[in-house]
């Protein structure tokens, strides 16, 4: 099971944004979420999404096994075992793990908690185990 | 406090000094935010009689409770200033992500006040702010800049910007955002060009705080869920605001040749489905909004990119002006987006001009030898460069249509659509009484969105004048402007008919303050009896006489169409007015009565009118 | 007698007893499929089927099932 995101029907309103980082740290705030948003303007005028695809590089070089799987199978940090050391942040091939001082004390990525989903207006986003046309 | 960003940002324009200070808890629980905020700083901070243009005047910026949460549309922002154009209040509202990225640096509202000696531009980045010469942007366009600044700090930070327009004071200049988002109207690019201030850049880190985050989670998902079910989701998703134009052309509310008409023979070429297989590459949201409903496009005629056009520009730059192809209209639109000027106005003010040179009143000797017969677009396109940049006969026409029709005069007065000097937006009105007494009565002028009555009409009977249709459109009024006032869009409400009381439970869990619908319609009659108090301080004269609709309304039947031969009557105008006037508790000029203030808390306010 | 359905939505339904779902004859014009059923023609602002709009002017097919939608709160 993994996040698919339609990227011709996502009309780049972040409301997933908002609803992950709700999810991960229980803050309003998109710029901690675990998906990114790319918005191509003025041209073409389009938007792409990257998402987790759950496929476990992070976890196979996490050096403390911070990264682990839950019961859906998906993998996700546990936050007080991160060393921010940032080996996981290069080897995603979707770019999609997030480490920021800044903003957080852990890395984060996807869980796979499905309120992207829940909130896509457009169904641009869904959960399953291959993408169905 | 929960649900706000925390802090309103005053910044002086002359000095260069740039103050923060926490949000007061009474404004936000008497006003709540966004128009709120901005109705209550424009009456109570700039002085009575203050140039709109000059440095007395400010540019109010406020988000909602609501924005920047994980709230359907909840990517909202008002602009409130003294109008340039009017001479009273503007409000203009603009969606896209700047209302969120403000709340996530902590801030409510921003404060422009006097006129910076060189062009500027406001960097907000979290706690840090600055104002920084924006000398190599100032002249340009605003898709352009907006760009260049992307690229300069980075794609998420959000960028409004004016245009030439707005540098060159056109009281009708917009304010744009996110590549086709406008604060399009009562000129609130104007004040911002008057100010020399090119643009606004917001990159906010912070998280917004909630009072219970899992009643504030579980309401929102609420929200979501009813939006995605709602029946009309699809048919809004794919057509935005153009779902409306065929049905507009059918029972004759489309804007036809400066409003001589409500049918447009050529019009099919303008609908919907039309449009979108032409020209439509993207539906495009705002932030947080499930039912996206910007119509990002590319013209193959014209190799370029527009986000649009939406209805009201499909009406004033297209029906409105004889213009029947959809790639011109996106094409005009795309220019007075980039030149920073509102589509509705201009297009209102060019069909006036159009009327005028087919009567002979004015002559290629007056329009700088370009022809204006309806339907050119080149000269339409002509036209718009001139008035952004007020040159030649564009200097005419960039006075708005009021002003331009008392100069010109030869009878042009009683066909220009305009109510207090705002240009009509796109609704014809010969023959719909309570969406007529929705134009006059608008807060800003005639403006169609705070109390939207065509279908109502239909229903009850177009031309009745009862005071059914007038208590209707009082509701509207204090009950639609209050997304505004919450920053979160209406149009979930309006055009998927999800529950209202949904709202509730959700702006509970975040601001920690229990508030019924009832509540806040207390509230958006306060606002709008504390705006009208505005309009009659700033202007000694005000009477009933600025409530009237164009002449055009009441002295010209359409020739053509579901309305031909068909006109509202002036005493009927006038009865509307009264009816309207006693049911909101005003005397027969239209000022609050003191007895109404005291009640709404305004008698304070009313003082120093 | 071939029939088709229309599917009035929101407030539309209110001319219908409530109803959802409403047969009607084909091989007659949408706009006339509308009165026939008592759904004032100018309170409806989109029709739509498979995701396609149809023009009131349009003939009903046989087995069409058609959504209809009104604008009630506007701009």
């Amino acid at each position: 099971m993994r996040l698919f995101v339609e990227n011709e029907k996502c009309s780049g309103c972040r409301a997933c944004l908002v609803a992950c980082s709700m999810n991960l740290f229980g803050e309003n705030n998109p710029k901690k979420a675990a998906l990114t948003l790319i918005p191509l303007f003025p041209d073409p005028g389009k938007f792409r999404m990257m998402v987790c695809t759950q496929c476990g590089e992070c976890a196979s070089v996490c050096p403390t096994d911070a990264i682990k799987q839950n019961s859906e199978g998906a993998y996700f940090v546990e936050f007080a075992e991160c060393i921010l050391c940032e080996a996981c942040v290069p080897v995603c091939p979707e770019g999609v793990m997030y480490l920021d001082n800044h903003l957080a004390q852990t890395a984060w990525k996807c869980d796979l908690c499905g309120d992207c989903v829940a909130v896509c207006g457009t169904s641009a986003l869904s959960i399953s185990d291959q993408l169905l046309n | 406090m929960n649900g706000y960003g925390g802090s309103i940002l005053r910044v002086d324009l002359s000095s260069g000094k740039i103050n923060k200070t926490p949000t007061p808890h009474d404004l936000a629980k008497e006003y709540i935010g966004g128009r709120g905020f901005g109705a209550f700083l424009l009456f109570t901070e700039v002085p009575k009689f203050a140039d709109p243009l000059g440095p007395e005047n400010k540019l109010i910026l406020s988000t909602g409770p609501l924005s920047g949460l994980m709230i359907p549309g909840a990517g909202k922002m008002d602009f409130t200033t003294k109008s340039p154009l009017t001479n009273g209040y503007a409000s203009s509202s603009l969606g896209g992500m700047l209302t969120a990225e403000l709340k996530y640096a902590g801030i409510d509202s921003v404060i422009f006040e006097g006129i910076s000696p060189n062009p500027v531009y406001l960097l907000i980045e979290d706690d840090r702010i600055q104002l920084l010469d924006a000398t190599e942007y100032w002249g340009h366009g605003t898709i352009s800049v907006e760009k260049s600044i992307k690229d300069k700090y980075g794609e998420d930070y959000q960028v409004a910007v004016i245009g030439p327009g707005g540098e060159n004071l056109v009281p009708f200049a917009s304010i744009n955002h996110d590549y086709g988002r406008q604060a399009g109207r009562g000129g609130v690019g104007a004040v911002m060009g008057s100010k020399k201030l090119k643009a606004i850049v917001v990159h906010g880190t912070k998280a917004i705080p909630v009072a219970d985050p899992e009643g504030y989670r579980k309401a929102g998902l609420d929200l979501f869920k009813a939006c995605k079910q709602a029946e009309g989701l699809v048919p809004w998703q794919q057509y935005g605001t153009t779902i409306v134009t065929s049905w507009c052309n059918e029972v004759g509310a489309l804007p036809t040749r400066n409003f001589t008409s409500g049918y447009f023979t050529e019009g099919k070429e303008l609908y919907g489905p039309v449009m979108r297989e032409k020209i439509v590459v993207t539906d495009k949201g705002c932030f947080g909004c499930p039912s996206p409903c910007g119509k990002y496009s590319r013209t193959k005629k014209y190799q370029s990119n527009v986000e649009g056009p939406e209805y009201e520009t499909i009406g004033l730059l297209g029906s409105n002006l004889g213009i029947s192809d959809i790639e011109d209209v996106a094409e005009a639109n795309r220019l007075c987006d980039d030149l920073g000027i509102d589509t509705i106005s201009t297009g209102g003010v060019i069909g006036w001009a159009m009327e005028c040179y087919q009567k002979g009143i004015l002559t290629s000797a007056d329009t700088d030898g370009l022809v204006l017969n309806f339907g050119n677009t080149v000269t339409v396109f002509e036209l718009i460069r001139r008035i952004a940049n007020k040159q030649g006969f564009g200097n005419l026409l960039s006075q708005g249509v009021k002003k331009a029709s008392g100069i010109i005069g030869n009878g042009s007065e009683k066909f220009a659509v305009h109510v207090k000097g705002m240009e009509q937006s796109a609704y014809a009105t010969h023959n719909a009484t309570a969406m007529l007494l929705a134009y006059m009565t608008c807060d800003v002028g005639a403006h169609h969105n705070r109390s939207w009555a065509i279908t109502y009409d239909l229903q009850v009977g177009r031309d009745l004048v009862v005071p059914e249709k007038v208590a209707r459109i009082i509701w509207l009024q204090n009950f639609r402007p209050m997304f505004d006032v919450l920053g979160s869009c209406r149009l979930q409400w309006v055009e998927l008919s999800i529950e209202r009381d949904l709202y509730i439970p959700a702006l509970e869990a975040i601001t920690g303050v229990s508030r019924t619908w009832e509540d806040l319609e207390r509230v958006g009659e306060k606002i709008w009896n504390l705006t009208r108090l505005f309009w009659i301080r700033e202007n000694p004269e005000f009477s009933r006489e600025w409530d009237l609709p164009s002449p055009r309304f009441y002295t010209d039947p359409p020739p053509d169409g579901p309305t031909a031969g068909q006109i509202t009557k002036y005493e009927d105008v006038q009865k509307l007015l009264d009816m309207y006037y006693e049911q909101r508790g005003w005397d027969s000029n239209g000022i609050p009565k003191p007895e109404t203030l005291k009640r709404m808390k305004l008698d304070e306010f009313a003082l120093s009118t | 007698m071939q029939t088709a359905e229309l599917r009035p939505k929101g407030m539309l339904k209110q001319y219908v007893d409530g109803r959802g779902c409403v047969e009607v004859p084909s091989g007659i014009p949408l706009r006339e499929a509308l009165s026939v059923c008592g759904i004032p023609p100018d309170l409806v602002a989109i029709a739509f089927m498979d995701q396609k709009p149809k023009n009131k002017d349009e003939i009903i097919q046989p087995g069409d099932r058609i959504e209809l939608h009104a604008v009630i709160g506007g701009g």
